[in-house]
């Protein structure tokens, strides 16, 4: 980024080609709605150019990067009128299919795809910028702007969730 | 409870597929990351032209300034007797020619100060006149006022133009040899004439020195007054030839000179 910043187009697409995959499916994963998430992933990568001239490498390049996509996500929930809120584990949380049920492989992939879109959006969202970013406990709660408790607690209801809807649980 | 670092479930979850952005996508997000370089490039440059632009244009303003501050500095009180010194010496062998006084051409951007001109150069006739009735006095005075002093010293210069010309046609007519005195032979341009005639043209009284004959002579050849009195003298020595040939050589020479009645008298044919 701070080549980038320089004047150097070439270590753009060399971030971009990094990172496109990954933080797409982030965004993907976290509206479920392709053409939504198209937008949000462009809307992230302006600000990212936009913001070119005052970077300042204050921590990870990949945490700053999934912080602005936490902040339009969130942003964009609330346009919808929707709030990320912490759910109880316990109250709110869809339960799974019963894996005693279902013993193919193809059907536990679908539970496990369909727990994962079950999941409160905070805990999905730790959950994939664990997986899809790589970011650490304290860099999930630097992006998202918990603190590390809360984002260790998300990502371990949201591990526990799915495990179980993989039916390892 | 389960770890939130679980490999089984980080394996689950890539099987859920790796879907990518579309080209498209990908095509207008690197578009517009070159786009925004090329825009900050172009800041740079054009930063950079335009101080230099405002530098050059700075810098030629202040040169055409220059000369209207030398010029305003001139301005105000030019002394006629420095315009005439610094005639060129072509114009001052031309006696009787009235000095055009050398128009100076402000610089381009001067607007003209609304301030009164100084006084222009006086005409040739009224400098003549002026140095006529100075002539006594010019030897006489050793130190004059400046401005009669100029004067005197630009009527010399003509007279001293005159004297050449009057001393070259002498010099091609014997006959006036009474007339020319003792007036050296030689070329009044040489350079053995000129002396005597700068120093009648500076007017200023050399302390050793007695005029020389040459010297006199030219004066009785360039004063009207004493080359009157000469033809007159022929006159009354009976010499009517020569005073008739010298008076029409008078004549030639000073075709305005105004004879008074009691001159006449003296120096025309009866």
């Amino acid at each position: 980024m701070l080549a980038y910043r320089d004047g150097n187009a070439g270590a753009f697409e060399t971030l971009y080609t990094r990172h496109r995959g990954r933080l797409y499916r982030f965004v993907l994963r976290s509206v479920k709605v392709r053409g939504t998430a198209e937008e949000l992933f462009q809307e992230v990568w302006m600000r990212v150019i936009e913001a070119r001239g005052r970077y300042a490498p204050q921590a990870r390049f990949t945490t700053w990067l999934y912080t602005i996509a936490h902040n339009l996500l969130t942003d964009h929930s609330r346009r919808k009128g929707l709030t990320l809120v912490e759910l109880d584990e316990d109250t709110h949380a869809p339960a799974p299919d019963d894996p005693a049920r279902s013993a193919e492989a193809r059907q536990a992939l679908s539970r496990f795809a369909a727990a994962l879109e079950a999941l409160p959006p905070l805990q999905r969202q730790a959950f994939l910028l664990h997986q899809e970013g790589g970011l650490s406990i304290a860099e999930i709660a630097a992006a998202t702007g918990a603190n590390e408790e809360a984002a260790k607690s998300r990502l371990r209801y949201a591990t526990t969730k799915l495990k179980a809807a993989a039916g390892d649980g | 409870m389960a770890d939130e670092r679980d490999p089984d479930i980080s394996r689950k979850y890539r099987e859920l597929g790796a879907e990518e952005p579309p080209r498209a996508l990908d095509e207008r997000i690197l578009a517009a990351s070159r786009q925004e370089l090329r825009k900050r490039n172009w800041y740079g440059p054009v930063a950079i032209a335009a101080v230099l632009t405002l530098v050059v244009a700075v810098t030629i303003q202040v040169e055409r300034q220059k000369p209207d501050d030398e010029f305003l500095a001139q301005a105000p009180s030019p002394a006629p007797a420095q315009k005439e010194e610094a005639q060129p010496l072509k114009e001052q062998q031309q006696p009787l020619k009235a000095p055009a006084p050398k128009p100076i051409s402000p610089p381009r951007g001067f607007t003209p100060d609304p301030r009164p001109a100084a006084p222009a150069p006086q005409s040739a006739d009224a400098l003549r006149n002026l140095a006529k009735s100075n002539q006594g006095q010019v030897l006489a005075e050793p130190v004059a006022p400046v401005d009669e002093r100029s004067r005197a010293q630009v009527q010399a210069r003509r007279d001293a133009g005159e004297t050449r010309r009057m001393e070259a046609e002498l010099q091609a007519r014997p006959e006036s040899a009474g007339i020319r005195g003792s007036a050296s032979p030689a070329p009044a341009s040489s350079p053995q004439a000129a002396p005597p005639v700068a120093a009648a043209a500076r007017g200023a009284p050399s302390p050793q020195a007695k005029p020389a004959p040459e010297v006199m002579a030219s004066r009785l050849v360039v004063n009207p007054e004493r080359w009157l009195e000469q033809i007159a003298e022929l006159r009354k020595e009976g010499k009517h030839d020569d005073a008739d040939k010298l008076l029409a050589e008078f004549r030639k020479t000073y075709p305005d000179y105004r004879i008074s009645d009691e001159m006449r008298a003296k120096v025309e044919k009866k």
